[in-house]
């Protein structure tokens, strides 16, 4: 990982079109401002790691075809009361 | 075109012109690429998208719009835009929202972070990000559902 310091208002450039601004530090807390073509995702790491934990975990979801047919009958029971 | 893949539960047969593609797979599993939609059962309220490179892995998606009246589908254009959605129209015609479903001893919840979002004219899907701040990877469906007590006991989850 290339490590780099900067102050308030300097900013970091990765390629010719992303780039990455301090805006504010106050205490532990960093205020990041980035500039990034539309088609390239900008998110916080923690959530890209919390999806891919939850689509690990998904696929070891295991049940019968009798429960799942058992819940999608409540379920629609519970559209068709809706309408009422 | 009638083919057999394999799936958890044996082979079954597909067409091929079903087959999804997901170029960007899913996340953790960004390798595989092409997909089935399988009937759970016969009111199309649950699905499973199996893969095709790899057998055992299959998840169970849920429309969100059945079991959440609020749902919200909030994701960046780009991500419409990536699977060829471009127009209101398209979204109407084409668009098929879904959400992993994660089964465990005690609770059954939907991943309303990580929505499935599948153009099914275009036959090409992508795993979305959703703006929307206070939806998670695990959201309680049981909680979202009237009679939850029934629906427990069907799924033979503990209600403590």
């Amino acid at each position: 990982m290339l490590v780099l310091a900067r102050k308030p208002n300097q900013s970091i450039m990765i390629g010719d079109d992303i780039e990455i601004k301090v805006i504010e530090v106050k205490g532990d807390q960093i205020k990041l401002g980035i500039q990034a073509p539309k088609h390239i995702a900008v998110h916080r790491k923690e959530v890209y790691e919390e999806i891919k934990k939850a689509n690990i975990e998904a696929t070891k979801s295991k049940k019968s075809e009798s429960t799942f047919k058992k819940i999608a009958d409540l379920l629609k029971k519970n559209r068709v009361e809706d309408k009422k | 075109m009638e083919k057999y893949i394999d799936t958890p539960d044996g082979k079954i047969a597909v067409d091929e012109n079903e087959r999804i593609f997901f170029p960007e797979g899913i996340y953790a599993f960004e390798n595989l690429r092409n997909f089935y939609i399988l009937k759970m059962d016969n009111d199309n309220v649950f699905h499973l998208l199996q893969s095709e490179e790899r057998p055992e892995i299959a998840f169970i998606i849920i429309n969100p719009y059945l079991f959440k009246k609020d749902y919200v589908l909030n994701v960046r254009e780009e991500d419409l835009k990536y699977i060829k959605i471009l127009s209101e129209e398209d979204a109407e015609k084409n668009l098929a929202v879904f959400t992993i479903v994660t089964i465990n001893e005690n609770s059954m919840t939907a991943n309303l972070l990580g929505p499935i979002i599948i153009n099914l004219k275009e036959k090409i899907g992508k795993q979305a990000l959703a703006l929307n701040e206070e939806y998670s990877t695990k959201h309680d469906i049981l909680s979202e559902i009237e009679n939850n007590k029934e629906i427990r006991e069907a799924l033979g989850v503990s209600t403590g």
